[in-house]
């Protein structure tokens, strides 16, 4: 199965980066090779969004773990939007959901965002 | 049991998920989560054994067998790379990104045995999963 990105800007959200299909050996690289030309220090936040990734082996969760670290070297906000069960299942096994921003839809997200913005405002 | 040989490439991964599922689909046995589990398991092997085994792409060939005995799926894979148990590798959480370790981790998950022995110059690995 192949692998499909679509990167789309957002002043507020930074750079979302939605994947389709299937991230694994032979696709990795592709996500690689996109993030290298999308993302750099500028970029405050990556939100990856896995609503219709169908498949993650270790190949991808390397690209994913590579870039919450340039992620965070600039303290920017990396979050990761809709695992699939079967995607999850994935993260859980190498125990990497406690280090990752992971939400179960846009509205937690949405929710996650606002409060961090308010801690902000409010000097915290 | 069945067996097929393939070539040291990574690119073979999509050609012996085909072969275990049409095995698995004639047996009645071959449920989406067990294909998902399958499929992950033949990949991370397949990669550990071509780029640590083998030192990457190679025209050297992996040999696996299939067999379902008593609700048990058995696939034994076999290489001629110098000795290397790919079982050893440690992975000790998300932050060792160690090539091996984790999809060694994902494999030890997702089968309920494993099993490494070095015969007659080769390696094999055999994995077994309950149905």
């Amino acid at each position: 199965m192949p692998l499909e990105i679509t990167i789309t800007d957002d002043p507020k959200e930074g750079k979302r980066i939605a994947l389709a299909g299937s991230l694994d050996t032979a696709t990795a690289p592709q996500l690689q090779d996109k993030i290298d030309e999308h993302v750099d220090a500028g970029v405050h936040m990556v939100i990856m969004d896995f609503r219709r990734l169908e498949f993650l082996s270790s190949a991808g969760l390397r690209v994913i773990f590579r870039t919450k670290k340039l992620m965070d070297s600039h303290n920017g906000r990396f979050l990761l939007l809709n695992l699939q069960p079967q995607v999850r299942k994935v993260f859980e096994i190498i125990k990497a959901l406690d280090g990752m921003n992971v939400f179960k839809d846009q509205e937690e997200m949405d929710e996650y965002l606002t409060a961090m913005q308010n801690k902000v405002l409010n000097g915290e | 049991m069945r067996s097929i040989s393939l070539a040291g490439d990574t690119a073979e991964c999509g050609r012996l998920t085909d072969f275990v599922r049409q095995y698995l689909q004639e047996h009645a046995v071959a449920t989406q989560e067990l294909m998902y589990d399958l499929q992950l398991v033949i990949e991370e092997v397949l990669v550990n054994i071509i780029h640590h085994g083998y030192g990457n792409t190679t025209d050297d060939r992996i040999e696996v067998e299939i067999e379902l005995h008593d609700n048990s799926l058995t696939l034994t894979f076999s290489d001629s790379a110098s000795a290397f148990d790919p079982l050893a590798q440690k992975f000790d959480s998300a932050d060792d990104h160690c090539d091996g370790g984790m999809g060694i981790e994902l494999v030890k998950s997702l089968t309920d045995s494993q099993h490494y022995r070095r015969k007659r110059g080769r390696n094999i690995l055999t994995l077994s999963k309950k149905l």
